[in-house]
């Protein structure tokens, strides 16, 4: 057994010995075997700072409601720069959006805004931020018989 | 009828005729272009009083050709396709019981059989008649015994010089990973080859003072440091080295199986 090196060319030659009184060398027909063994080496780990395996916090900052226009405007902001943001309203289909998110002709009664970011490693904030609000229906006017 | 159907069953079972060149006195003459490829029969063919093919187990069946060599070349004789283990013998002489072996043993079996003693290989000599037996192979303990006769087709053939003769062409080795990939690496390569015709080229060094005069070369990158062991099935006085470097002139033998490290 011998040590070698790994990514360092060898050459093999496969010979007869040649007979000293003939001067012929001895040719064959062979299977030709190597074997090498070495001690198990575990892949180290890749340098630089750890992977981000974890999603940002999502902070609603400000709402705005118009009543008149069954309008709402939410603002929120993400606890990790370069964060993209998902917004679903109700029922709806989640989102891609960004801030501020304004709603209009909203349909009376109770609603729920849901909004999660999602930084640039692609980690979802797992609790979205939610805001839960009402577009009261206008109440009618009475009018006075004179 | 039935008494006719017992008859019938007394009456002996026709035999085949021998082969026409079941004795040596009558082999039947190969010619042409190389290769040559005869499709032939043992079956009823006896051996000779005198007949020796070697010292494996002949079974006594056998059938002789003449080939005479037209040029100076390697070839390879064998009946690896046949209907019962095959043994050929080749053979220059004029009787049979006075005929010089001309290929035997471990390292002139030719590339293509899985089995010894079917095929062999030999440097032919131009106007030198060949004299070829082929025989059944009773070299089996298997209960019953495989036949011993059978249809078998002989073919003659040219062996080229190694592809890797030169240095420069030597053959590139790849290894591949046997173990369990998360314990001890092991990496194997098998290559099967030959130094039929394969020369000694100007410069080419005599490791550790033993000298070869037929050599093949390989080019191996191992994948990882390590313990390397390297060996050759089959035949003695191989010479087997491991070298660094990179022109034919400049190599720096690191083991041999003949030097003072062993592979």
């Amino acid at each position: 057994m011998t040590l070698v090196d790994d990514a360092t060319p060898y050459y093999i030659s496969f010979d007869g010995r040649r007979d000293e009184s003939s001067g012929d060398a001895p040719t064959f027909g062979f299977e030709l075997n190597i074997l090498l063994s070495g001690k198990y080496e575990p892949v180290p780990a890749p340098s630089g700072p750890p992977p981000d395996l974890s999603g940002p916090q999502t902070l609603l900052t400000a709402n705005a409601i118009k009543l008149k226009k069954r309008q709402v405007t939410f603002r929120f902001r993400a606890s990790e720069p370069g964060s993209r943001f998902r917004c679903q309203l109700d029922n709806r289909p989640l989102a891609a959006c960004d801030p501020p998110k304004t709603y209009s002709h909203l349909g009376y009664g109770k609603h729920v805004f849901r909004v999660a970011a999602v930084d640039s490693a692609g980690n979802t904030d797992p609790t979205a931020a939610v805001a839960r609000f009402a577009i009261p229906k206008p109440k009618p006017r009475h009018r006075s018989a004179h | 009828m039935a008494v006719a159907a017992m008859l019938s069953l007394w009456v002996p079972l026709a035999r085949a005729a021998p082969p026409a060149n079941d004795d040596f006195a009558n082999r039947e003459t190969l010619s042409g272009p190389l290769p040559i490829d005869v499709t032939r029969s043992n079956v009823e063919a006896t051996s000779e009083s005198g007949e020796n093919l070697g010292g494996l187990a002949p079974a006594g069946h056998s059938v002789w050709f003449e080939w005479e060599a037209p040029s100076t070349q390697w070839v390879t004789v064998g009946a690896c396709q046949s209907d019962a283990p095959a043994l050929v013998g080749v053979f220059t002489g004029n009787a049979v019981n006075a005929l010089t072996k001309v290929a035997e043993g471990i390292g002139s079996e030719g590339p293509n059989c899985p089995f010894a003693g079917r095929e062999f290989t030999f440097k032919a000599q131009e106007g030198t008649h060949y004299e070829i037996a082929v025989d059944g192979d009773a070299y089996f303990v298997a209960t019953p015994p495989p036949a011993t006769e059978g249809a078998f087709t002989l073919r003659i053939e040219t062996r080229p010089p190694p592809a890797n003769d030169d240095f420069a062409d030597a053959q590139l080795v790849t290894s591949a990973l046997i173990s369990d990939p998360n314990g001890p690496h092991i990496y194997r390569a098998r290559i099967y080859g030959y130094n039929w015709g394969a020369t000694k080229q100007l410069g080419e060094p005599d490791p550790y003072g033993v000298s070869g005069g037929s050599s093949v070369w390989y080019r191996w990158t191992p994948p990882m440091s390590g313990l390397v062991g390297i060996d050759a099935c089959c035949g003695f006085e191989k010479l087997i080295t491991l070298y660094t470097g990179s022109v034919l002139t400049g190599l720096t033998p690191v083991a041999s199986n003949h030097g003072f490290s062993h592979t």
